[in-house]
């Protein structure tokens, strides 16, 4: 009897490992990833999760157990027997989540650090105990590539100045001077965003980049990151801004850094020939916008941009 | 009889019964300002649910306005109001002040074995705080609707409507006055008017957890208060506190504001974790397991409580050692708070457990509350927050802490001492048909707001990405389920309370002090001092004889009641 | 935990014969605690003038008009010496001389009285207004918030002045009311020292 239930007890435990390790790697809970911080990123949210499935599976089955073996039996209206406590219990309960919780809060700083310095770059080619599995094997091999690229050039970082104003975003390369509505970045180097707010407090996100930076107004704040997938991301704004928050969007297109250079040629050359104002008030973003926005908000921005 | 007899449907009043009890008081007492702790908790259980009912009607607004992309059903313009004023009402006129006061107020004095409060009149003060300042709030909708939503960031909040953040300002400032007045209260009340033979460590769970939330509001609001008063000013008088063109720093009012209201958590969570070490007990037939581990982890969430404000500030631009800090600190909370989770687990096991409604919230309650916990811990990770914060990820968690754990908590609670505050029987079969659909609609409407604020989804916005209109539309109509779920809740308790059949004094043979009094007990609460003749847990130890002896007590107690009532009526 | 217990038929006799335990007087302690509370307001205000003097390049930033310090150095000494003057009460009261208690307090009241329209003085010759920049705004925001303080101080003195009328209101074994006032007057002394160090001083 005492053998039997051993041999469940452990059966229920690998059972329990098994699950936790698969649910933790195939969730399919985030969007594709584009830059490698967010692979990074994917690789903590998945340890995160094949511990936390552990233990909810572990509390979750111990109450459902207890919810149908200590239920009471008909006619019995004694008591339970009286355990007070269990001091061994006790100790291992406090004792194990303080070591994974600290673990896991080494681990989240170590990952948090090399998002900062961009050394996620040199882990990326040769380590993947840390990615998740990359989104696919082509990204991977891309995303190698440019990762050659960049260290073999150990290029300066692209900077972009980023102004978050009620409902639009305004890009500038300074080198350049170069001003946009839409992000561009080439794929495979580090960019880093020095960000302002013009009113009120807005935040930049990239969901596919899983990195999110406050606009603080009266502050600078940056963000750095490398994108390492060809594509166009949404940017978000995630900091409540007024009532027209939930529509203030705009693009991230990752290109090659060919097909980026010939851009901002094209740009230099564009406002060269039609030199407008630097100023990109929000009636440039609804009429840029128009054919995403429902009429009557595109009209209301313009109003509010008229005011 | 036991009350297993008595589940199953509404007998009508036992009429000969109700004139004879001097216990009862008058309904317009409800309506005074009485001093009684038990008149007042009531009043406060009351006037919040009210509350509730009317934050869960503005919830219904923004699923409504959520079902589809586009920004059709409130339009933009009204949105951020309805959500401003859906997570005030919700905080500070539904769950602080029907766990502190309602419950707390109740519950108490009388497992303490004190006769009220210490101070009855500045608690009679702090409830009818309650209602202008709840009130006003929502005046703000026929002038101006504050809509910088409840963490009122400056400077936005100076540039939406100035009377609606001021209507907003001296709404908080009032609840939090009335929330200190009772801690206040409560804190002098549990450490100095307990019966001579109780010590810290006889006192139930739940006015440990009194004591830890008591703690919290007095070192907590006041920052709020300050944080206020500054942006009152910003707002009024043109100052700039806050306010970068005038050289002012908004991140100051972030960590103004979030040191009290991430404590805010815990005072919206401690009462509950007491009320849950009360019912799981009473219902498994078993002691609590590690009484001083759950009472120490109360104390102990109340002093971290006060080190991780800046967790909600991680993408605010926070100097990298106090990401660090608070991330650890975060963390370590989960250990306290696992205590009790795996000691409530610990005492369900080996019991015999009575499935009444108060038990399946009971559970429900563990269940739900540890997603928001390990949820929590997601959130706690620097990296992994920088992905999630203010996304629907941050709404699906909270809704698990406040929702899964608070709100089930108060419903749990409401149902175990149903019996004791109104002298009779709730209906069984209606309060399991309530849990049933609590506990579906509750997961519907907030589980899959965990994968929308993963994939992209901002939370506060009126409009979002038609990728997302799937999971919207669940999370609606499990709103819809949660709406109509209050139906049965709501016809169980009046009408059990007009008509419901009348409750023993010790329905489900509790052995603290309040089960040692008539159901609902006289005013002062006890004829004669109680005695502690049992542990608050002793199930299975000598409960039999310390279940008979309450019996005896209350009778003798009737008794010189019976003989007092000439003289008084 | 009593895990014990005898059940005995004379032990439930004795229960209902025990009569109900007499709790001393708890409003001092109560009182105590509000101010702990209190004093968080203030804590937090001081927090946020100290990250507002540490962020900023300069402090007082520029432009800022010398403060004069003779005045608020004299308002200073008044306020912290009637501190000493309201402790001469407490000893009046142990003794049961009510009319020493009402000479010592109404003293205080004076002080305070004095202290305010000093501020109300400084107030009216500053050369800097509520909004001028972020130094003016702290100061006029924190000193008018201590000053309400003081004020409610004053009333509470004369309250207890205004009850000290009628004999045997106030004894040596009762008297919560001067305690109170007391421990209040204590309390928003203390506050203005450590104000007058970080606006004055610091």
């Amino acid at each position: 009897m005492g053998i039997l239930n051993n041999i469940l007890l452990v059966a229920a435990g690998i059972a329990l490992t098994l699950a936790s390790l698969w649910f933790g790697n195939n969730h399919h809970l985030l969007p594709e990833t584009a830059a490698t911080e967010a692979e990074l990123f994917d690789g903590l949210f998945n340890t995160t999760l094949v511990i936390a499935t552990g233990i909810f599976l572990v509390v979750e089955g111990i109450l459902i157990f207890c919810a149908f073996r200590f239920r009471k039996p008909p006619g019995d209206d004694t008591d339970g027997s009286p355990v007070e406590g269990n001091i061994l219990l006790e100790v291992v309960w406090t004792a194990v989540p303080a070591v994974i919780v600290l673990w896991l809060a080494v681990d989240s700083f170590d990952v948090y650090q090399r998002m900062q310095t961009g050394s996620g770059i040199l882990m990326l080619g040769h380590s993947h105990s840390h990615s998740a599995e990359v989104a696919s094997h082509e990204a991977s091999e891309q995303a190698t590539h440019y990762q050659e690229a960049f260290t073999k050039a150990s290029r300066p970082a692209l900077e972009v100045e980023v102004t978050g104003m009620q409902y639009a975003w305004v890009f500038t390369y300074p080198e350049t001077g170069v001003v946009s509505s839409e992000l561009h970045v080439p794929a495979g180097e580090r960019v880093i965003l020095h960000m302002t707010a013009q009113d009120v407090n807005h935040a930049f996100w990239v969901p596919q980049f899983r990195l999110k930076q406050d606009l603080i107004a009266g502050r600078t704040t940056e963000l750095a990151f490398t994108a390492n997938k060809i594509g166009e991301y949404p940017i978000v704004c995630a900091e409540l801004c007024g009532p027209y928050h939930g529509i203030m969007a705009s693009q991230l297109i990752v290109e090659d850094p060919e097909v980026f250079a010939t851009w901002q040629q094209q740009q230099v050359l564009a406002m060269k020939e039609h030199p407008q104002p630097i100023q990109l008030a929000s009636s440039a973003f609804a009429e840029a916008h128009q054919h995403s926005l429902s009429p009557d908000v595109a009209h209301h921005l313009r109003a509010i941009a008229h005011h | 009889m036991t009350a297993q007899a008595q589940i199953g449907s509404f007998s009508p009043a036992d009429d000969s019964h109700r004139h004879n009890s001097t216990l009862e008081q008058p309904w317009w007492i409800y309506f005074t300002f009485s001093t009684d702790h038990k008149v007042i908790g009531i009043q406060y259980l009351v006037t919040t649910f009210i509350f509730y009912l009317i934050g869960g009607a503005l919830a219904g607004l923004i699923r409504a306005e959520l079902y589809t992309p586009e920004a059709d059903v409130v339009g933009f313009e009204y949105y951020n109001g309805i959500f401003t004023i859906h997570a005030t009402v919700m905080i500070f006129l539904w769950i602080v002040p029907a766990l502190t006061g309602g419950f707390g107020n109740y519950l108490v004095p009388l497992m303490i074995g004190a006769r009220d409060m210490a101070f009855p009149k500045l608690n009679a003060v702090a409830f009818w705080l309650i209602p202008p300042g709840g009130i006003l709030l929502l005046l703000s909708f026929f002038v101006d609707t504050p809509d910088a939503g409840w963490t009122s960031y400056p400077p936005l909040s100076l540039l939406t409507g100035v009377v609606g953040q001021a209507i907003w300002i001296m709404s908080i400032l009032i609840l939090g006055t009335s929330s200190i007045l009772a801690a206040v209260n409560f804190t002098v009340t549990i450490l100095k008017m307990r019966i001579p033979d109780m010590t810290m460590t006889d006192m139930p769970l739940f006015c440990w957890a009194m004591l830890a939330t008591s703690i919290l509001t007095l070192v907590a609001t006041p920052a709020l208060a300050g944080a206020l008063i500054l942006l009152s000013f910003d707002l009024l008088a043109g100052t700039s506190f806050f306010n970068p063109t005038g050289g002012g720093d908004p991140v100051v009012y972030q960590h103004l504001f979030w040191f009290y209201s991430h404590p805010a958590v815990y005072i919206m969570i401690l009462p509950v974790f007491g009320m849950i070490s009360e019912i799981l007990p009473v219902h498994a037939r078993r002691p609590i397991f590690a009484y001083k581990a759950i009472a120490y982890s109360s104390m102990a969430i109340c002093g971290l409580g006060l080190i991780v404000w800046a967790h909600h500030m991680f993408t605010s631009g926070t100097p990298n050692w106090m990401r660090i800090f608070f991330m650890i600190a975060t963390m370590v909370i989960a250990v306290p708070t696992g205590i009790k989770i795996f000691s409530w687990l610990a005492t369900l096991w080996g019991g015999k457990i009575r499935y009444r409604s108060a038990m399946l919230f009971g559970m429900g309650f563990v269940s739900m509350f540890l997603i928001g916990g390990l949820s929590g811990i997601i959130l706690a990770s620097v990296p992994l927050d920088i992905h999630v914060h203010d996304t629907y990820f941050v709404v699906a968690h909270l809704h698990y802490v406040l929702f899964g754990g608070s709100v089930l908590g108060i419903f749990a609670g409401i149902y175990h001492w149903f019996p004791k505050i109104t002298g009779r029987m709730y209906n069984e079969l209606l309060g399991k048909i309530h849990f049933a659909l609590t506990f579906i609609g509750f997961n519907l409407a907030f589980l899959p707001m965990h994968k929308l604020g993963l994939e992209g989804m901002p939370r506060r916005v009126a409009q979002y990405d038609p990728q997302f209109t799937t999971l919207n539309q669940v999370c609606s109509i499990g709103t819809l389920i949660l709406a109509i779920s209050t139906l049965p809740f709501l016809i169980n308790i009046i009408v059990s309370w007009v008509a419901g059949k009348r409750a023993e004094n010790n329905p489900w043979e509790g052995l603290t002090l309040e089960w040692t009094t008539s159901s609902p007990p006289p005013i002062e609460n006890f004829v004669e001092e109680p005695i502690l003749i049992t542990g608050p847990y002793d199930y299975g130890v000598h409960s039999r004889e310390a279940l008979a002896f309450f019996k005896e007590q209350v009778a003798l107690m009737q008794k010189a009641a019976q003989s007092q009532q000439p003289s008084h009526s | 935990m009593q895990a014990e217990a005898n059940l005995s038929a004379a032990q439930v006799t004795a229960v209902a014969h025990s009569s109900h335990h007499h709790h001393p007087d708890l409003r001092l302690f109560g009182v105590k605690v509000f101010l702990l509370a209190e004093s968080v307001l203030f804590l937090s205000l001081f927090a946020a003038y100290l990250t507002f003097k540490f962020t900023a390049p300069v402090w007082p930033p520029e432009g800022t008009p010398e403060r004069e310090l003779l005045l608020p150095g004299l308002n200073s000494l008044v306020l912290i010496a009637s501190s000493f003057v309201i402790h001469q009460a407490e000893d009046a009261i142990r003794e049961n001389d009510v009319p020493a208690v009402q000479k010592w307090f109404g003293l205080t009241a004076l002080m305070g009285m004095i202290f305010l329209a000093g501020q109300a003085y400084e107030y009216l010759h500053l050369e800097f207004g509520l909004t001028t920049n972020l130094y003016a705004s702290s100061f006029y925001v924190l000193t008018g918030f201590h000053g309400l303080h003081v004020l409610v101080g004053v009333l509470l003195i004369l309250g207890v002045l205004w009850r000290s009328r009628v004999a045997g209101h106030y004894s040596a074994e009762k008297h919560f009311g001067i305690a109170a006032a007391e421990l209040y007057w204590h309390f928003v002394d203390v506050i203005w020292i450590i104000l007058f160090f970080l606006l004055y001083i610091l």
